[in-house]
């Protein structure tokens, strides 16, 4: 693995993921989350924090678009590509992009939390409930009288 | 194993693995972890679905009650509700439109951050029933702005009973403000299109929103006022309307200034039959009055010759040191190129001048 240090010497996080995988991480992107920030305030952050909820490679994905987004600010073309990544992501693991979300909510990282569900609330926008069902893989477990019972109670939401 | 990542790093090796949609090692570890990791969207924690959904517009939102049965009530309880043009039926009467927000609002559990309804404009009767609605779930942003053209419906007194309101946006109504009122002790913008008000009372209710920001005026043609602006936290303003007087007043903080006519070419008969050439107080010292914090300033609408009618002086009576952008809209006379030069002399860091000449009335 890579293991190349940036030239600012900032101060460096050490982390650990739940799948035990050992992360060192730049101060200024692992303040990005309340939850570290939080853990470092209360003076837990001297040895190497444990991050029980996130696995490594959801925590790869977290790290990069922390990084991503904070680059992003004023640069349209980053934007742009960041939310392309997003989206490929959702159309081809839509799994992998709950799990990137519950990591996002879990490490309390608000910047991150609007910007997934932004790009999740975009991809499902003027699309059929079926067709949404099939692309992220939900299973419709009503009877067909229910799903009945909920067109009819909102029928101006579905014609 | 310890992994040492530096942002270069992070970047190539996560582009790798986003682009090739697998994890380079465990690609299990993903999906599954032993904590009972998430499988599904449906199965994130409420509060992000709700998240999800605030982002959408509520016919989606609603839509998406019929996904699965961990989707079935997530609609009813988000914050931000908006109603978009796919909400409503084309071409559907007023009152099929104020009926499906009825059973929307009906329907809603908990507090109302966002309302808003921007594709047709209601009526008197639906806003007497939501107005009092929302203030009791603590409204935040209410936005009712159509683009369309109709019939001013009242706003009901009840509106000032909503006071955390941050963020109002009304459009072709009549607004009253009572002697009484408290104003909106929240407020930070107040956006005002075609709505009918008097020159008191628009006075009277900025003077009682403290810590606006933002003021966007959009007034009827030839409701002539004098405007003079009292908003000490007061950053962006955009006024399109007709005045005899106006007065940036001691705004400090104001930012970014844009002033209109709203007609599209203005000429000296119209300002005859306004009776405004006998403004003696519209000059451009007036105008600028203290604010010499402004960054950006916008004269649309040949409103410059507004300015030059009490005579331009040399200089202003203030510095704008942190003028940037200019942008002045011209008919093309020396009364105009005097009053920019005037701007130019106080202005010593601006940065961008742009000048547009108008000839379509010519």
């Amino acid at each position: 693995m890579a293991s190349t240090s940036n030239s600012t010497s900032s101060k460096i996080i050490t982390l650990r993921s739940s799948d035990g995988e050992v992360f060192e991480v730049e101060e200024s992107v692992a303040l990005e989350s309340n939850l570290i920030r939080r853990m470092m305030e209360d003076d837990c952050a001297n040895n190497i924090i444990p991050l029980p909820n996130v696995t490594a490679p959801i925590f790869y994905l977290v790290i990069e678009h922390c990084k991503k987004h904070a680059e992003m600010k004023d640069n349209k073309e980053k934007k742009k590509e960041l939310r392309s990544q997003g989206e490929e992501l959702l159309k081809s693991d839509p799994h992998t992009y709950s799990n990137l979300m519950e990591a996002v909510n879990y490490l309390d990282i608000k910047s991150l939390m609007d910007l997934t569900a932004q790009w999740l609330a975009d991809f499902l926008k003027g699309k059929s409930p079926r067709l949404i069902r099939e692309l992220l893989k939900i299973k419709n477990d009503f009877t067909p009288e229910e799903e009945a019972e909920i067109l009819e109670r909102n029928r101006w939401a579905f014609d | 194993m310890v992994v040492f990542y530096s942002h270069v790093a992070i970047a190539r090796e996560i582009a790798e693995i986003i682009n090739q949609s697998k994890f380079p090692e465990k690609p299990k570890q993903a999906r599954q972890s032993s904590q009972g990791s998430v499988v599904s969207i449906s199965d994130l924690p409420e509060d992000v679905k709700n998240l999800i959904l605030s982002h959408l517009p509520i016919r989606d939102a609603v839509r998406t009650s019929i996904l699965s049965k961990k989707w079935m009530h997530n609609w009813v309880s988000i914050p931000d509700i908006v109603f978009d043009k796919d909400c409503f039926i084309k071409g559907a009467l007023k009152t099929e439109h104020a009926n499906v927000v009825d059973q929307v609002l009906l329907g809603h559990v908990g507090p109302i951050r966002t309302f808003s309804c921007t594709p047709y404009v209601p009526r008197s009767s639906d806003i007497y029933r939501w107005i009092p609605f929302l203030s009791r779930n603590g409204i935040k942003n209410l936005i009712l702005a159509g683009n369309v053209v109709a019939d001013r419906y009242d706003v009901p007194s009840s509106i000032f009973y909503c006071q955390e309101l941050c963020h109002l946006e009304l459009s072709d109504c009549m607004l009253k403000v009572p002697p009484t009122s408290k104003g909106f002790q929240n407020l930070s913008v107040l956006n005002l299109f075609y709505v009918s008000i008097s020159v008191d009372d628009i006075a009277l209710l900025i003077s009682k929103c403290p810590l606006l920001e933002t003021l966007k005026l959009r007034s009827g043609l030839f409701d002539a006022f004098h405007f003079h602006i009292h908003a000490p936290n007061l950053v962006n303003l955009e006024v399109v309307g007709t005045f005899r007087e106006f007065s940036l007043g001691n705004s400090s903080l104001l930012t970014n200034v844009s002033v209109s006519f709203n007609f599209p070419s203005f000429n000296f008969p119209t300002l005859e039959r306004l009776n405004l050439a006998h403004a003696n107080a519209c000059s451009l010292t007036k105008f600028i009055g203290c604010s010499y914090g402004i960054e950006r300033l916008t004269l649309d609408c040949c409103v410059i010759q507004f300015f030059c009618l009490a005579g331009v002086p040399e200089k202003l009576s203030v510095t704008l040191e942190h003028l940037k952008y200019l942008e002045v809209e011209i008919e093309w006379n020396s009364e105009e190129i005097l009053a920019i030069l005037c701007i130019l002399r106080s202005s010593p860091n601006l940065k961008e001048l742009k000048i547009r000449y108008d000839n379509l009335h010519q």
